[in-house]
């Protein structure tokens, strides 16, 4: 096993794609497989060192930038360890360790005639990491988010124990577990709190009589280590259509959203008027009128293509939409389509900013399908009012659409802050959530108590603590240090 | 102005499969494209078309399932689309390849500039636009990254792209261009042009449409025949040094210093 000691060396394990700085470790343990993961926590244990795990940095919350101890990486853990395809060729899983990226996992499905359904926007993310946040995407619309499509995770726990945690075998009873792994006996309540019904991705996954598997699946390292997973790929049998729409006036790009969501396509995503202006330096086709986009998929069935088209320009012609500028592609393989154009967006937005030099504050509230319009137009009325730099844009099908402000002095960097609070409490009141799908990592933890509020984090480290008594695994991220005493 | 593009249909694929036996292209599982500098062709062809007026028709030798690729044409905006195909024509190199499209363009009617892409992916030889030219016995301007158009003068300027210099060059109407993928980024098909490719026709030509000659026709009527295709053996894999930064710097210079070459 590899482990990097050189400082120049591994300071690259000290950033994702937050602000976040002033990360340190000791050293980087790249562990090959699942024995030797189990024995770097085992030997961490016993010496009590803090341990931060490590995917590939595509985080946006600070979660794998280590304050101390070791950073267990799992570059190494690289391998896609089996396929299996059932004798009628419908169903499939895939077995891989944690540090593959999304795109070769799509890749490999690809080639055998299956999907892996979540798909999340950042293709180089790590799978572990996409698990372990529980990741979603524009397709989580239909799709619904990982866990989903979660068949079995190898846990390995701070003292070096593996726990094979396969779904539907063990369950809690309400908010009560009890349950015997590896002759140990684990009694322990859930937390108290309702999690909101909208896409979320925000402290420990908790209903009642829930499976043991979706306790870690989004705990965000904070309970143990995700060394393998067996993922549920879906077969190919449609085909799929890309559309962007551009519209002369945003509200009317936000309002065809709302119209098309129960016709229930593919994904539906939105990119407001500063959006648009940031995509014209990669997309001069874009036409000058627009002031608003939606972006939408929908599968169709070999023969009913012609159909589609109609349904879809006649609903876009009701919007004023020219369909000359309507871009569109078809094909049978659902990972193109205009991923990349979707994907631009958070890269355009994050050169902006190295440029203004001040960290953004970027969004990923979601509210309830009732509060939808409510929240736009709380967004763009405050927006309006503070007059700063901002872009909005993303996963209108869900109400989730990422806010990003961009200050451009200290003072406004201290406003924006305030003004997301604002939002924050806003979207909390109306049932919504604070995370959809980034996580809470070290940097949203204080929109985690505004959430759940000061006991229902206290009542997720009392959980953590039955698995990591010691609180040794992911210091800080969810539930802050000090709430851990 | 009436403007003719010539466009191939091609494997999308990087990885080029070769059947060791019959030298030909694994066809089977790769997906067919629009062969990318034809479709910066068909780009340059609609900016003409929507700054002078006019017509676009796309034209493709090949088997019957080429017609898809001339329907994505038709999404993007061009207005007619002409699938010359014929057993015939089975095993065209570029000679007779040209041959043909240059009879299935006499048969078209008056045009006032013919679009091809500079080369296929397939095969990249970047014989047949200028091909085509020779036999219809029109100038050609090949490697265009640049192109305007003079209705009123009947001609065409173009700039031309070319090793070290760029040189730009006039031709009086009709002539044949030929386009590289600098030239311009091709525009993605429309809903509405979608909608219309669905319900375009496309016109077939046969061999005998188009009167050719038939001893210059497919595998017979080519005077070039592929002896063998082959993919190179990879090269060997190296060897990769491990360890800390250091560490590795230390073997590195190791390995320099045993070879004498510091």
């Amino acid at each position: 096993m590899l482990i990097k000691r050189d400082q120049e060396t591994i300071k690259g394990y000290f950033e994702d794609t937050s602000s976040l700085s002033g990360g340190f470790a000791d050293a980087v343990y790249l562990p090959e497989n699942a024995q030797e993961t189990a024995a770097v926590l085992k030997e961490a244990g016993e010496k009590k060192t803090p341990v931060t795990f490590s995917g590939n940095g595509t985080g946006t919350t600070g979660g794998r930038i280590p304050f101390g101890g070791i950073v267990l990486a799992t570059d190494k853990l690289n391998r896609i360890l089996d396929l299996k395809i059932s004798h009628d060729k419908k169903n499939a899983t895939l077995v891989t360790q944690p540090g593959v990226t999304l795109e070769e996992i799509e890749a490999t499905a690809q080639k055998n005639g299956f999907f892996y359904a979540p798909d999340p926007t950042e293709q180089t993310a790590f799978i572990g990491a996409t698990l372990s946040t529980n990741a979603s995407g524009s397709r989580t619309f239909t799709f619904g988010p990982s866990r989903h499509y979660v068949k079995r995770i190898k846990v390995i726990l701070s003292n070096g124990e593996i726990l094979d945690t396969p779904r539907g075998r063990v369950f809690a009873k309400d908010r009560e577990f009890n349950f015997e792994k590896n002759g140990k006996r684990y009694q322990f309540s859930l937390p108290s709190y309702q999690m909101p019904h909208v896409k979320h991705s925000a402290g420990y996954f908790v209903e009642p009589n829930m499976d043991l598997i979706d306790l870690f699946i989004g705990s965000e390292g904070t309970l143990g280590f995700i060394a393998e997973a067996e993922l549920v790929l879906m077969k190919k049998e449609k085909n799929i259509m890309g559309l962007v729409a551009f519209f002369q006036k945003e509200i009317d790009a936000f309002n065809f959203a709302q119209e098309i969501k129960p016709l229930k396509p593919l994904a539906i995503e939105f990119f407001g008027e500063t959006s648009l202006e940031l995509l014209r330096n990669k997309y001069p086709k874009i036409p000058s009128y627009a002031t608003g986009a939606i972006f939408f998929e929908d599968l169709f069935a070999p023969g009913e293509e012609e159909k589609v088209l109609e349904k879809w320009s006649g609903l876009l012609s009701k919007y004023n939409v020219n369909l000359d500028d309507v871009w569109m592609n078809e094909s049978s393989d659902v990972t193109k389509s205009f991923k990349e154009f979707r994907h631009e967006m958070p890269e355009l937005i994050n050169e902006v900013i190295k440029q203004s030099g001040f960290s953004k504050i970027s969004g990923d509230i979601a509210v309830p399908d009732s509060k939808a319009r409510e929240m736009y137009q709380f967004y763009k009325e405050k927006v309006a009012e503070s007059n700063f730099y901002y872009v909005l844009f993303g996963h209108i099908s869900q109400n989730h659409l990422h806010i990003n402000l961009v200050p451009k002095s200290a003072d406004e960097w201290k406003l924006a802050k305030e003004l997301y609070m604002k939002f924050i409490r806003k979207a909390v009141s109306m049932g919504g959530t604070v995370s959809a799908e980034h996580g809470i990592g070290k940097l949203k933890k204080i929109y985690l108590l505004e959430l759940y509020g000061e006991k229902g984090v206290r009542e997720m480290a009392a959980v953590k603590k039955v698995f990591d008594p010691a609180c040794m695994l992911g210091i800080d991220n969810v539930i802050k240090k000090d709430m851990l005493l | 102005m009436d403007i003719i593009v010539c466009i191939k249909q091609v494997p999308d694929t990087t990885e080029v499969k070769i059947n060791p036996e019959t030298n030909t292209l694994i066809r089977e599982g790769v997906p067919s494209i629009i062969n990318p500098f034809d479709e910066n062709a068909v780009e340059a062809a609609l900016v003409l078309k929507e700054k002078h007026g006019g017509k676009v028709t796309v034209i493709t030798m090949g088997p019957p399932q080429a017609a898809e690729a001339l329907k994505a044409t038709i999404a993007m905006g061009a207005d007619e689309m002409v699938l010359v195909s014929d057993r015939a024509f089975a095993g065209s190199d570029t000679w007779a390849t040209s041959y043909t499209l240059s009879q299935a363009i006499k048969k078209l009617g008056n045009f006032d500039l013919i679009l091809c892409g500079k080369q296929a992916i397939d095969g990249d030889t970047a014989q047949v636009g200028p091909g085509i030219a020779e036999w219809l016995g029109i100038p050609q301007v090949t490697f265009a990254v640049k192109l305007e158009a003079d209705p009123a003068n009947k001609k065409v300027k173009v700039e031309r792209m070319l090793e070290e210099i760029n040189e730009i060059v006039e031709a009086p109407f009709p002539c044949v261009v030929t386009a590289v993928k600098q030239m311009n980024i091709p525009r993605l098909p429309s809903l509405k042009g979608m909608m219309r490719a669905k319900k375009a026709e496309v016109k077939i030509l046969s061999a005998q449409d188009i009167e050719a000659d038939p001893k210059n026709l497919g595998l017979n009527g080519s005077p070039t025949s592929v002896v063998r295709i082959f993919t190179p053996p990879p090269r060997g894999g190296g060897e990769v040094l491990t360890g800390e930064a250091g560490e590795i710097v230390g073997k590195l210079i190791g390995k320099i210093k045993d070879r004498k070459i510091i």
